[in-house]
């Protein structure tokens, strides 16, 4: 069977699409720096915008069960308009996962191997990415339920062994931010978190025909976000009741929370699990992002196969991520400032447009 | 084709294994200044600062371990530098290897600087990858640099020994444990002050050794006073800090006898009325009667229980007004009243920020403490 047709079931898409969320979990110092100890409620606000969002999502894959992205572009803008939104998104993509690879590149590089050449440590990962892409989807996802567990056992054994040094009372006052800072933070986490699930559109064509089913694609949506946004609540209860006042000014707040858990000096300085996590759930982000911008040039360009792709954009999205920020301020700036308003654009004008043309379409036609 | 995969595949692993059983910059244990503890004291420049690292000296460890005649364990270096990371890597000029602060457990403040105001000579532990917030912070009485050099005995490494002695304060709690993650969470917070331990060094026939003794407590980040045994142990009943710790009562026309706290848990509510800001401290206290003493009570009965009790709860009232009462002489907010009052009235608490400081001495506190007496140890009564 040729890589480029593998299917996939709705369980490994659902597994993968959480994976993707808890990708993210790395930014959460950006909203929680304006969130503080409500950032619960601003991950409660991000999912029940991201629900909005996915009503988009769920109506255009309804519409166009087996067409990717591209295809829908090119069915609904015509093909000259569909070919250059379709290329707008490609880039995206490509930038989203340039920028993410930047993201796990400066975590260990500030962290863990402060010593080691950034690009080293890019290019590892990526070769480990361009594998997996090479592979193809299914690998991908199939990966995703391994970590998926590694990391709710991860959280759990957190929560457990940090439950002592745990204070709730942290959370309080409840909701003590003000509106603006409450929405700007809820759309943080709604547009980074959730709001990438965009790319998934180019996905849901390789169901296969069992998970076809009459709504199935709402209940991948419903369930990937709601137990997403679940594990990203936890891992922040976890870190605001652990280092409290402290988390708004940390730069990895969850992994500086890690390394305060001590029981009874035997069980310490496990952060190391952490950052393992923290990589895996950024590798799928980063092979999603990949293998969409791969997929998007092949559909576009209706080459017959992919795989000799693979290693040129693997090595221009190494050095991408390299220019692409000067450094970690730009980075922090980025995902504070630019990105919830430019990820709109993709996430909802283009999808939201694609709805309301096809529906015109649709009038006209009847007419 | 079939034929050569197999070799080219084996040998990439065997490749990999060369590459991926090491680090990129590998620590040998030989080439390490293992630092257990970091002491700041001012320079005799005014803009400079002055760094002690104390580092392990291995060679000498395990002769030390057998014989009280080995070299010294541990060797202390002072260095000044204009800023505290500056100082640290000045350490190489005097010092061959490069400090390897990751397995530090203790950080000692000198009062000097302490007074000057310390946050930013510590902004920089905070702030380093490789160190931890779960080291301790103890203020010197005098010179950190005096404290870390006194040799101790049983634990021969100082750092290690300061950092024990803190450990074992639960076994009275009248010292407090403050590691720099709750110094900075205190820093951090608008109006509760931050406190530390004291170190002092103690002279005793000619030979010096170290003692913990009550608790330093700053304002932002400067020095201000200083809470004795009694009044450190106020604070920690307010805190809800307390684990464990002798009550000596002594009532009247009797001899003195001693509880023995088992556990205590304190619930602090604000309230704000008409004339201020009221909080009631509710404590709770089990403890064990532990005897010591000539007018043997007999705790299987109620009486003689209900009197100590009585007794018992005068104690800790007493220790507690006596904190809250120098705290409110130095005017700071060692108890964290103010986020207590936040959590309860966010709405209200936004006129009070700013003026916390002049509302402060005047919060009316009224105290209720309620003991009870669990077990009487091996012995019911001594007749």
């Amino acid at each position: 069977m040729d890589i480029e047709d593998q299917k996939i079931s709705g369980v490994q898409l659902t597994q993968l699409m959480i994976c993707f969320i808890c990708g993210s979990n790395i930014l959460l110092t950006v909203s929680m720096t304006v969130a503080k100890q409500d950032i619960w409620l601003a991950i409660l606000g991000g999912v029940v915008e991201s629900l909005v969002f996915a009503i988009i999502y769920i109506f255009i894959t309804k519409k166009y069960p087996n067409k990717t992205l591209i295809e829908i572009n090119d069915l609904v803008f015509g093909s000259f308009l569909g070919k250059l939104v379709s290329t707008l998104y490609i880039i995206f993509f490509f930038l989203q996962g340039s920028a993410y690879l930047r993201i796990i590149t400066n975590f260990f590089k500030s962290q863990i191997m402060p010593e080691t050449p950034m690009f080293v440590l890019a290019l590892a990962l990526l070769i480990v990415c361009a594998y997996a892409v090479n592979k193809g989807f299914e690998v991908i996802s199939r990966l995703s339920m391994l970590f998926l567990i590694f990391l709710m056992l991860e959280v759990a054994f957190v929560f457990v062994t940090g439950y002592s040094d745990m204070k709730f009372k942290n959370f309080l006052p409840i909701f003590d931010i003000t509106m603006t800072d409450f929405i700007k933070s809820a759309n943080i986490i709604g547009t980074t978190h959730f709001g990438e699930f965009v790319v998934f559109l180019m996905f849901f064509a390789l169901l296969n025909n069992t998970s076809k089913g009459k709504n199935s694609n709402i209940k991948i949506y419903i369930i990937s976000i709601l137990s997403g946004g679940a594990i990203l609540i936890v891992i922040s209860v976890i870190t605001i009741a652990l280092i409290g006042n402290l988390a708004p000014i940390d730069n990895y707040p969850y992994f500086q929370a890690i390394r305060i858990i001590n029981v009874r000096d035997i069980l310490t300085r496990f952060e190391i699990i952490t950052s393992i996590n923290i990589l895996a759930m950024v590798f799928f982000k980063i092979c999603v992002y990949f293998y969409a911008t791969v997929s998007g040039i092949r559909k576009i360009l209706k080459l017959s196969s992919q795989s000799f792709l693979v290693l040129p954009i693997g090595i221009i999205m190494i050095n991408t991520s390299l220019m692409l920020f000067k450094n970690p301020f730009e980075v922090t700036q980025f995902a504070t400032e630019i990105f919830p308003l430019y990820g709109l654009v993709f996430e909802v004008l283009f999808p939201v447009l694609i709805l309301v043309i096809t529906q015109m379409k649709k009038l006209f036609v009847n007419r | 084709m079939k034929y050569i995969r197999k070799p080219i595949k084996l040998s990439i692993i065997l490749l990999a294994l060369f590459v991926l059983a090491g680090c990129w910059n590998s620590n040998e244990m030989n080439d390490l200044a293992i630092v257990t503890a970091f002491g700041v004291d001012t320079a005799e420049k005014p803009d400079e600062i002055s760094l002690i690292g104390q580092i392990i000296n291995i060679r000498n460890i395990a002769t030390a371990e057998k014989s009280a005649a080995g070299g010294d364990v541990f060797w202390n270096v002072e260095i000044t530098g204009e800023t505290v990371f500056d100082a640290l890597r000045n350490l190489t000029f005097i010092n061959n290897r490069k400090a390897f602060g990751h397995h530090y457990q203790i950080l000692v403040v000198g009062k000097e600087i302490a007074e000057k105001g310390v946050i930013k000579d510590l902004e920089h532990f905070a702030r380093d990858h490789g160190d931890r917030r779960t080291v301790w912070v103890v203020v010197a009485d005098g010179k950190a640099k005096d404290v870390l050099d006194v040799k101790t005995e049983l634990e021969p490494i100082n750092g290690r020994y300061i950092a024990q002695l803190v450990e074992v304060r639960t076994a009275t709690s009248k010292a407090v444990g403050v590691t720099f993650q709750n110094f900075l969470q205190r820093y951090i917070s608008k109006t509760t002050s931050t406190f530390a331990s004291i170190v002092r060094v103690i002279k005793k026939n000619g030979v010096e050794s170290l003692e913990l003794n009550g608790t330093a407590v700053f304002k932002k980040d400067k020095l201000v006073g200083e809470l004795n045994g009694k009044e450190t142990r106020g604070l920690l009943f307010v805190i809800d800090d307390i684990k464990s710790g002798i009550i000596v009562v002594e009532p009247e026309n009797q001899g003195k006898t001693s509880l023995e706290i088992n556990k205590s848990g304190t619930k602090v509510t604000p309230k704000i009325t008409d004339n201020g800001v009221q909080m009631d401290i509710e404590v709770k206290l089990k403890t064990y009667y532990a005897g010591d003493t000539e007018d043997f009570f007999n705790v299987t009965k109620k009486e003689d229980r209900e009197l100590l009790q009585l007794y018992a709860n005068k104690v800790v009232k007493e220790e507690i007004e006596a904190a809250i009462k120098k705290a409110k002489s130095l005017n700071t907010d060692v108890f964290g009243f103010g986020d207590a009052v936040h959590r309860k009235y966010p709405k209200q608490w936004k006129g009070m920020e700013s003026n916390w400081d002049s509302i402060f001495p005047d919060i009316k506190v009224s105290i209720k403490v309620e003991t009870s007496i669990d077990s009487s140890f091996n012995i019911t009564e001594l007749p």
